[in-house]
């Protein structure tokens, strides 16, 4: 039986979501005055390092991303509700975008840091594995259908995928490369007093960013599940026809 | 006799002063190190960085937008289909006069 359509009203979740974009938007500002003017300039490499005020934060969102796709899978065979698949759904997308983000931009630093643009270090080629995984992921969802099975299927790859996250992460220390050693890691190179302030603060935004983002996609996946109730009311009710609605 | 020795005498000299005749070969850099653009390289980062972004929020709203107009169609559509004929009669009369 169909329910009566009420107007949508704004909720208390409804700006909160907005405030969120809205602090975002305004520290992001901040994230690129304080990369390009209020960090100096890197002795060695000169200006390029400026890109590692966001590529570093682009790669902790994409393992920000990898681990919201575990929890949505984990939590689908669990429970199999739609919540927990739209969160594995929505992280996997968010590893793409910022994996795809983390593999333009380091090759790019790397061209005048080590001279190449692409080296098969153990670190770059465990993430482009890692991104090949929910690339995968993307394309299973897109085309194969959204039925029990298929989720079932894509939450596995969502738990697989996660499994190479402590390899990229360790991959630096376990196995010698040209990728350096994380920075604040104990044998790391460390931080000049301003880079570490600003590295900071990009981490600081890129994470109120990615729960930003995973909110929106998430709130997208909601829609298309009250898409799929109302269509199957329209049906109930004798409405199939599109132009009828 | 004479003329065969004069070859090899100019044949020796060819060799002994390549530079003089420029280079005979091209031969490839190999693996050597390129020298970038410090400059360039981060401009393009910047931009791929905003592009991705930037065409990924724009996916998203156009699709959340799109799925909002669908669900709020549909659910006029049912209002109006689960009303009393008498309720949607008027509802089709006060959508016909605005």
């Amino acid at each position: 039986m169909a329910k009566k359509h009420t107007p949508k009203a704004v909720t208390g979740a409804d700006t909160a979501f907005y405030a969120l974009w809205l602090v975002t938007t305004g520290l992001m500002l901040f994230c690129i005055y304080g990369a390009f003017i209020y960090a100096p300039e890197e002795r060695a490499m000169g200006i390029v390092q400026r890109i590692f005020y966001f590529h570093a934060p682009s790669a902790y969102v994409m393992y920000i991303g990898a681990a919201a796709c575990f929890a949505g899978s984990v939590g689908y065979l669990l429970r199999r509700t739609d919540g927990w698949d739209a969160l594995a759904r929505a992280g996997a997308e968010m590893s793409v975008v910022f994996g795809a983000i983390v593999m333009t931009t380091g090759p790019l630093w790397g061209a005048k840091a080590w001279g190449y643009l692409w080296v098969w270090d153990p670190r770059l080629t465990t993430t482009l594995l890692s991104l090949l995984i929910y690339i995968a992921y993307i394309v299973l969802r897109a085309f194969a259908g959204d039925g029990p099975g298929e989720r079932k299927f894509a939450a596995a790859l969502g738990i697989l995928g996660a499994a190479n996250l402590p390899i990229i992460h360790f991959s630096v220390e376990k196995w010698a490369g040209q990728h350096p050693k994380v920075i604040m890691a104990k044998g790391g190179g460390g931080l000049q007093h301003d880079m570490k302030v600003v590295f900071f603060i990009a981490l600081f935004t890129f994470t109120l960013f990615a729960v930003a983002l995973l909110w929106a996609r998430v709130r997208i996946g909601v829609l298309e599940q009250r898409l799929a109730r109302a269509e199957q009311d329209a049906i109930d009710l004798g409405l199939d026809d599109r132009t009828e609605a | 006799m004479t003329s065969m020795s004069t070859s090899i005498s100019s044949s020796a000299t060819f060799e002994a002063e390549p530079a003089e005749r420029g280079p005979t070969e091209f031969q490839s850099v190999g693996n050597a190190p390129a020298n970038y653009n410090g400059f360039t390289l981060m401009v393009t980062a910047y931009a791929l960085i905003w592009v991705i972004l930037m065409v990924w929020l724009l996916m998203m709203w156009q699709k959340s937008r799109a799925l909002a107009a669908r669900v709020d169609e549909l659910d006029l559509a049912i209002d109006r289909a689960a009303a009393p004929p008498a309720a949607a009669d008027d509802t089709r009369k006060d959508a016909s006069a605005s």
